[in-house]
C-alpha cells in the first residue's frame, strides 16, 4: 500500500493521466519497485522495511490522503524533511520509480521518448550495415 | 556465445586453474592462461545475456545486469551509491567502455611507496598496449555531437586542457545504451571481446554459478565450493577442484570471498573509490542527448585529482537525476531534449572496509570521507558548473537534494565555498578498487607484487582489488594490464602443477 501510495503521488505530480490509465502505469511501476526491494542487499532491505514502517503509520496518522492531493504533498514534504535516513525511503523510491515510469510506454508517448526497443533493433541494424561480425 | 554453460544438475570438475569472476580482471587471465594451453574453468556469479536478447529498457537490464538491480551503497556521511556488474563480463558490461591508462607518476609513486617489483610506468606499458589491443581501445572519430561538444567548448572557454577519451568499442553507432549489455555488441566488454576469445582457446565457463567459499588446506587452495542455478531456477552444488585459483570477483567480492573462506588479516580494509558528484545541465538549444554517445570528453586540466566528463543520457536517467528533488524538479522533464548529465569526479584519500556477513550474499560496505576530501567534492562541483555555464548553459541543477539549481556561476561558487550539504548531497560511484592491494611492504598489502595472497602461492587476486589506491581515472585499462602481468608471471613460475593423487588427498 505504501508503495502504490509513493508511486502515484509521484507520477501524478509529473503527468496527468486518467483513471485506468493511471492504475496501469501505477501498478506496474509499484511492481517494479517491490521486486527491486527483494534483490536489495539484506541491510538494505531491512532499512527500507524500518523505515516503509514509519512511513505507513504516519500515512494512517494521516488518515491516508489521496496521494495526488495537496494533503498528500504535505505529508511527503514533512517526511523528506526529516533527519537522516528517513528521506532515503523517499529517494529509493523516488528513483525507481522514475527510471520504471519514465520507461512505461504511456510515459513515453506522454513525453516523447523514442521506444528504447524500436531504437535498440535500428542500431542492430545499421551496425549490421557497416559489415563485419556482430 | 559457444563453449559456456549453466549447471544442469550436481556439478564437480577438475582443472588446472580456477577463474573466478568474468569481468575485465578475469577475462584478461582467461585469454592470457588459455592462449597458454593451461586447462582453466571460469565460474560467473551472474547469467550471460547475448547482445541480441539486451534488455531495451535500463530498469530491466538493471535487474539483470547489476548486482542487487543497482541498490548497492556504501555505507557513510554521505553514503555513495555503486555500480557493479553481475553478468557475464562483469562490470565491463554496464560501464562506458572508457579505456585510460593511470598517471605514470601514480603508478611510479605506488611503485615506491608499496614496494611493489617490476611495477610503475615503464613496467606496465606493455601491458597496457595489450589490454588496449585486445578491447580496440581507440579515440572515436568524426563529429561526436552537442552533448561532448558541450564539455569541450565550455573547458575551452575557461583555459582549461580537455582531452578525447579512448573507448573500447568497434564499429559503435551510438546506440547509447552503455549502462547495460550493448544490443550491437559494439561495445567491447569482455563478453565481446575477451571471453569469446578464450572460450576458443578452450576455456569452459559456468555462467549463473556463484562461489560460497574457498576449499583451503594447509597445503594451500585446493578449490572452491560454489552454487549454479540451472535455466528453471534450481541450485545445484558445483565444486572445482583447482591446483590454482585466480580471484577476480571484483574489490568487494574478492575480499567477501576471502573473508568467507577464513581469510581475514588487511583483506578489504582498504577499499577506494572516486566519488562523483552529478549535474543536470540545461541549455536553450536543444542538446539530444539521447540520440549520442555519452561525451567522449574529459576535463584533463586537474587530472588526476578531479575529472570533468559526461554521463549517459536517457529520459530515464535524467528522470532519476530529476527524482533527487521531484515535487521541484519534475517541470524540468517536459525539457529533457535540452538537457545534458554531467559530472566531477575526485581522486579522494578517505579509505572504506568490505565486512563478509554471515547472511545474505552481499557484505556491508563502509566508507570514510576525509574533510579534505569533502572540500575537493565542493571544489570539483564548482569547476563542473564553471564549464556548463562556460558553455552556455542556463540551469545547473546539482545532485543535492531539495536545490533548486543554480543560474550563474558566481551563485554556485560563493554557495560552495562554504562546503557540501554533506546530509543532502547525493554521492555516487562506479569505480572501486584497492582493497586487496599488492606489493613487499606486509604491512600495507594484501598480495605479493603479483597478486599472490600471502600464505598461499596458489591463490592469484587479480581484479581492481589489486589497484594500489584510486588512479583518478577509469580503472579498466589499469585492471586489464595488471591482470595480464599477472598471469604471464604465473606462467613463468616453474614447478606449479600438482599430481592428481596429492590434490585428492588435500581435498578429501
Amino acid at each position: 500500500m505504501v508503495t502504490e501510495w509513493l508511486v502515484r503521488s509521484q507520477l501524478s505530480a509529473a503527468v496527468h493521466l486518467g483513471g485506468a490509465e493511471a492504475d496501469v502505469v501505477c501498478q506496474d511501476v509499484a511492481a517494479y519497485v517491490r521486486r527491486a526491494r527483494t534483490l536489495a542487499p539484506y541491510h538494505i532491505r531491512i532499512g527500507i522495511a524500518l523505515l516503509q514502517s514509519a512511513f505507513a503509520v504516519l500515512l494512517a496518522l494521516s488518515l491516508y490522503p489521496a496521494p495526488e492531493t495537496r494533503r498528500g504533498a504535505r505529508l511527503l514534504s514533512f517526511w523528506s524533511a526529516l533527519p537522516h535516513p528517513a528521506p532515503s525511503l523517499i529517494r529509493f523510491y523516488a528513483s525507481l520509480t522514475a527510471l520504471r515510469g519514465l520507461e512505461h510506454e504511456t510515459l513515453m508517448r506522454e513525453f516523447g521518448f523514442s521506444n528504447p526497443t524500436v531504437r535498440a533493433d535500428a542500431k542492430r541494424r545499421e551496425r549490421a550495415a557497416l559489415g563485419g561480425e556482430m | 556465445m559457444r563453449g559456456s554453460f549453466r549447471c544442469g544438475g550436481r556439478l564437480d570438475l577438475d582443472c588446472d586453474v580456477l577463474v573466478i569472476g568474468s569481468g575485465a580482471g578475469g577475462a584478461a587471465v582467461a585469454d592470457a592462461l588459455t592462449a597458454a594451453g593451461r586447462d582453466v574453468v571460469m565460474l560467473e556469479e551472474g547469467r550471460y545475456t547475448p547482445p541480441e536478447a539486451a534488455k531495451p529498457r535500463a530498469s530491466d537490464a538493471f535487474q539483470e545486469c547489476w548486482r542487487a538491480g543497482g541498490l548497492t551503497a556504501a555505507l557513510g556521511t554521505p553514503p555513495v551509491l555503486y555500480a557493479e556488474g553481475c553478468c557475464v563480463g562483469g562490470s565491463t558490461e554496464i560501464n562506458s567502455a572508457i579505456f585510460q591508462r593511470a598517471d605514470s607518476e601514480l603508478l611510479d609513486a605506488w611503485a615506491q611507496k608499496y614496494r611493489i617489483a617490476d611495477f610503475g610506468a615503464r613496467a606496465l606499458k606493455p601491458w597496457f598496449d595489450r589490454a588496449a589491443d585486445a578491447v580496440h581501445a581507440r579515440i572515436t572519430p568524426g563529429p561526436l555531437g552537442k552533448p561532448s561538444d558541450v564539455l569541450k567548448e565550455g573547458a575551452e572557454r575557461l583555459g582549461w586542457q580537455v582531452g578525447a577519451l579512448e573507448r573500447a568499442q568497434n564499429r559503435c553507432v551510438a546506440t547509447n545504451a552503455c549502462a547495460s549489455v550493448c544490443p550491437t555488441g559494439a561495445k567491447q566488454s569482455m563478453s565481446a571481446s575477451l571471453i569469446p576469445r578464450a572460450l576458443k582457446q578452450g576455456l569452459r565457463l559456468i555462467a549463473g554459478c556463484r562461489v560460497e567459499r574457498l576449499i583451503v588446506k594447509a597445503s594451500g587452495v585446493v578449490g572452491a565450493v560454489s552454487r549454479g542455478t540451472d535455466f528453471t531456477g534450481h541450485t545445484h552444488r558445483v565444486t572445482v577442484r583447482a591446483r590454482n585459483v585466480f580471484l577476480c570477483a571484483g574489490a568487494v567480492h574478492t575480499p567477501a570471498l576471502l573473508q568467507r573462506s577464513g581469510l581475514r588479516g588487511r583483506i578489504g580494509a582498504t577499499l577506494r573509490l572516486h566519488p562523483t558528484v552529478k549535474v543536470i545541465a540545461l541549455f536553450d538549444e536543444p542538446l539530444h542527448a539521447a540520440d549520442h554517445r555519452l561525451p567522449l570528453y574529459a576535463v584533463t586540466e586537474f587530472m588526476p585529482e578531479q575529472r570533468i566528463g559526461g554521463s549517459v543520457f536517457s529520459p530515464s536517467f535524467f528522470g532519476m537525476a530529476v527524482a533527487e528533488d521531484w515535487l521541484n524538479r519534475a517541470a524540468l522533464l517536459r525539457r529533457w531534449q535540452h538537457a545534458g548529465l554531467y559530472y566531477g569526479m575526485i581522486r579522494p584519500q578517505g579509505t572504506g572496509r568490505v565486512t563478509a556477513l554471515r547472511f545474505g550474499k552481499e557484505p556491508i560496505i563502509r566508507y570514510a570521507h576525509t574533510p579534505a576530501d569533502l572540500r575537493a567534492l565542493a571544489d570539483c562541483l564548482g569547476r563542473v558548473t564553471q564549464v556548463m555555464f562556460a558553455a552556455g548553459a542556463r540551469l545547473v541543477v546539482p545532485s543535492i537534494g531539495g536545490h533548486p539549481g543554480w543560474h550563474d556561476p558566481a551563485s554556485a561558487l560563493r554557495e560552495l565555498s562554504g562546503g557540501l550539504p554533506i546530509r543532502r548531497t547525493n554521492l555516487m560511484s562506479i569505480h572501486l578498487f584497492s582493497s586487496c592491494p599488492p606489493g613487499e611492504r606486509q604491512e600495507l598489502t594484501v598480495t605479493d607484487s603479483f597478486g599472490r595472497v600471502r600464505g598461499m602461492s596458489n591463490l592469484i587476486v587479480a581484479d581492481a582489488s589489486q589497484i594500489p589506491e584510486a588512479p583518478g581515472c577509469n580503472p579498466q585499462g589499469t585492471v586489464m594490464a595488471m591482470a595480464y602481468r599477472s598471469a604471464e608471471a604465473f606462467l613463468a613460475t616453474p614447478g606449479r602443477k600438482t599430481s592428481s593423487r596429492k590434490l585428492a588427498e588435500a581435498i578429501a
